[in-house]
């Protein structure tokens, strides 16, 4: 009988790992693919490769879409961040602190664009934004303000997410302590709520660039003819041709996220805030 | 000198006044505590004075100056927290630090006042560890020196103790006790521990329900409470409900007792345990009573009575001799001396 229960328990644990095993092979072998692909040396893609070569790398600088999408995303990116970290770190502090009616309300209208798809996000705001220009003459479509605009819209659930969980465990005591020592608000900010928090402050803007840099669907709306982010820059290129150039792409892309996981990780410790 | 006068304080949460037209004085150097259950409006009349809630009406004065409307960071008043409140990223002498940082010291000052407020809490080795790097009664201590180095006119103490465990209380109570006495800062702690308020306070102000119900020395809440809830409150005792006529008073179950004072119209009296007197045997001015439950709790022992008349007494004796060997359904003598007979007023109300 104890025997049995000890297969029956180490059968358990064992299909338990195999079935967390296969989970990530599905989740990581796309990447590990992609990787291997950008190496190959031929044209048309096939197994097995004739060569390696870095000729995809090497033939990136001079694809004049690729790195000007990159430029844009990342532009869009960190303003989309730093605006979207300015506008959620207030809300943040009113949704914890403050005691009134509609805070859930608001707090539900803020987490919305994660709810919403990002298409028809992406559509709303193209036909918001052309009936702006015809109002008022202001160029929003196809202008980088407006698609950071949109951008900064997809930050906000996460950077409002992220803030609140790490205020929510903050004693309030600690600040009122601060203002009895005389620091007034803006001090009190700066020199302790903003330090207390501060992992939270850095997941949320890794967050937040990660998921701009990412986004297609709602800058296929918003970007003006000729000027693509980097997702954008990949679709087009994919329509009408298929070589490794997009796995080198790609594993740029995965490399520049990685090093952005692996900064903050060290900076802050990616399990405490996440 | 007078430090704090709260006059008709009051706070209002909608229709609920947390705080009703409070009014007493704090003198330089005193040492008052507010006590009362939670919920009685202590703590929210410690935060109207720092300065954390907003009075709706009432004034407080603060060595002279109205400090009703003033921002918590401009009353220089000390304040210690229940948890710490400890500045988690900041070391220990940059946590004791901040207050002289916000007031522009030179860094000379600084470090030398700094140094002497951990030295009052025996701390000084501990400057650069981290707060989390500490125990709790450590953590308090540092707290303690915090809100003592901007020499703040008033030092306010949130239940400061009841975070640490028994043995380290009674530890940081004493120290805090001699602390105080030692710079002569006025203080007000607020507690719903009755040992703790007894132990440290000059003055006690027990409140309940927003109100004052009764505000004295120790001894003099201890001897004569004003109330049935500060009787209650502070000590143990017996409550004796009936009705009363001249210097005699009668229980509802027919139990006649000679009183000192006098105690017309008075429907409840108190007797503390420790003032029955007990006799191993009846005898002259001791009537029988029968043992209903025997504690000994070492230096002293309990004893539950059972009289003729139905009334249930609680005793407290020294332990020892014949006391260590009685035990329940024994009969005993016990006797009440007529100055141990408290009369009580209804509630709220003072005899």
């Amino acid at each position: 009988m104890v025997r049995g229960a000890g297969f029956g328990e180490r059968f358990g644990r064992l299909a338990y790992g195999g079935a967390v095993s296969a989970g990530f092979g599905f989740l990581l072998l796309p990447i590990v693919l992609v990787l291997w692909l950008s190496f190959f040396s031929n044209e048309i893609l096939s197994l097995p490769p004739d060569g390696y070569s870095l000729r995809w790398y090497e033939g990136l600088a001079t694809k004049r879409e690729f790195t000007d999408g990159f430029i844009l995303s990342l532009e869009v990116a960190v303003m989309a961040t730093l605006v979207g970290l300015a506008v959620s770190l207030p809300a943040s502090l009113v949704l914890v602190r403050g005691r009134f009616a509609g805070r859930e309300a608001l707090l539900n209208f803020l987490m919305a664009p994660l709810i919403v798809p990002a298409i028809v996000i992406g559509a709303a705001l193209y036909l918001f934004f052309i009936q702006i220009e015809i109002a008022t003459d202001i160029p929003l479509s196809g202008s980088a303000p407006g698609l950071v605009a949109a951008h900064v819209l997809l930050t906000i659930p996460w950077c409002i997410r992220l803030l609140t969980a790490n205020l929510i465990g903050l004693d309030p005591a600690i600040e009122e302590a601060a203002a009895s020592l005389g620091a007034r608000g803006a001090i009190i900010l700066a020199r302790i709520t903003l330090p207390m928090i501060w992992p939270g402050l850095v997941a949320a803007a890794l967050f937040a660039f990660v998921v701009s840099f990412g986004n297609l669907e709602i800058s296929l709306f918003l970007v003006a003819p000729g000027e693509t982010t980097l997702p954008i820059a990949i679709l087009e290129y994919l329509e009408w041709k298929l070589d490794p150039t997009i796995a080198a792409v790609s594993t740029l892309q995965i490399l520049l996220i990685g090093a952005g996981l692996f900064a903050t990780d060290r900076m802050v410790g990616l399990a405490r805030v996440v | 000198m007078t430090a704090l006068v709260l006059d008709r304080l009051t706070k209002h949460y909608g229709d609920h006044a947390a705080v009703d037209t409070l009014s007493l004085t704090v003198d330089d150097g005193e040492f008052l505590v507010l006590l009362g259950p939670s919920g009685c409006g202590k703590t929210t009349t410690l935060r109207m004075i720092a300065g954390f809630v907003e009075a709706s009406t009432g004034q407080v004065q603060l060595n002279g100056r109205d400090i009703t409307r003033e921002p918590p960071h401009r009353r220089n008043i000390g304040v210690v927290f229940q948890n710490y409140a400890l500045f988690p990223h900041l070391t220990v002498f940059e946590n004791v630090a901040f207050g002289l940082r916000r007031r522009k010291r030179p860094e000379a000052e600084i470090r030398t006042r700094v140094a002497r407020a951990l030295g009052l809490v025996r701390l000084e080795a501990f400057a650069d560890r981290m707060p989390k790097q500490m125990s709790g009664g450590q953590q308090q201590r540092v707290a303690i020196a915090r809100a003592l180095v901007i020499e703040p006119e008033i030092l306010l103490l949130d239940e400061p103790l009841s975070a640490l465990d028994a043995k380290l209380r009674l530890e940081v109570r004493q120290e805090l006790k001699a602390l105080q006495r030692l710079l002569g800062i006025a203080t007000i702690l607020v507690t719903h521990d009755q040992d703790e308020a007894m132990s440290l306070g000059d003055r006690l102000v027990v409140m309940n329900a927003g109100k004052v119900e009764q505000i004295g020395s120790p001894q003099a809440l201890y001897r004569q409470p004003a109330s049935r809830f500060v009787a209650g409150f502070i000590g143990r005792g017996n409550f004796l409900d009936g009705a009363g006529a001249g210097n005699r008073f009668i229980s509802r179950q027919g139990w006649g007792l000679e009183t000192a004072q006098p105690v017309d119209d008075i429907a409840t009296v108190l007797i503390r345990p420790e003032a029955v007197a007990l006799a191993a045997m009846a005898g002259p001015d001791m009537m029988p009573a029968r043992v209903a439950l025997v504690t000994y709790l070492g230096p002293i022992t309990e004893v539950v009575l059972e009289l003729a008349s139905g009334d249930r007494l609680v005793a407290e004796q020294a332990s020892g001799g014949w006391l260590d060997r009685i035990e329940p359904g024994q009969d005993i003598g016990v006797g009440i001396p007529p100055e141990a007979v408290i009369g009580l007023g209804a509630e709220g109300t003072r005899v």
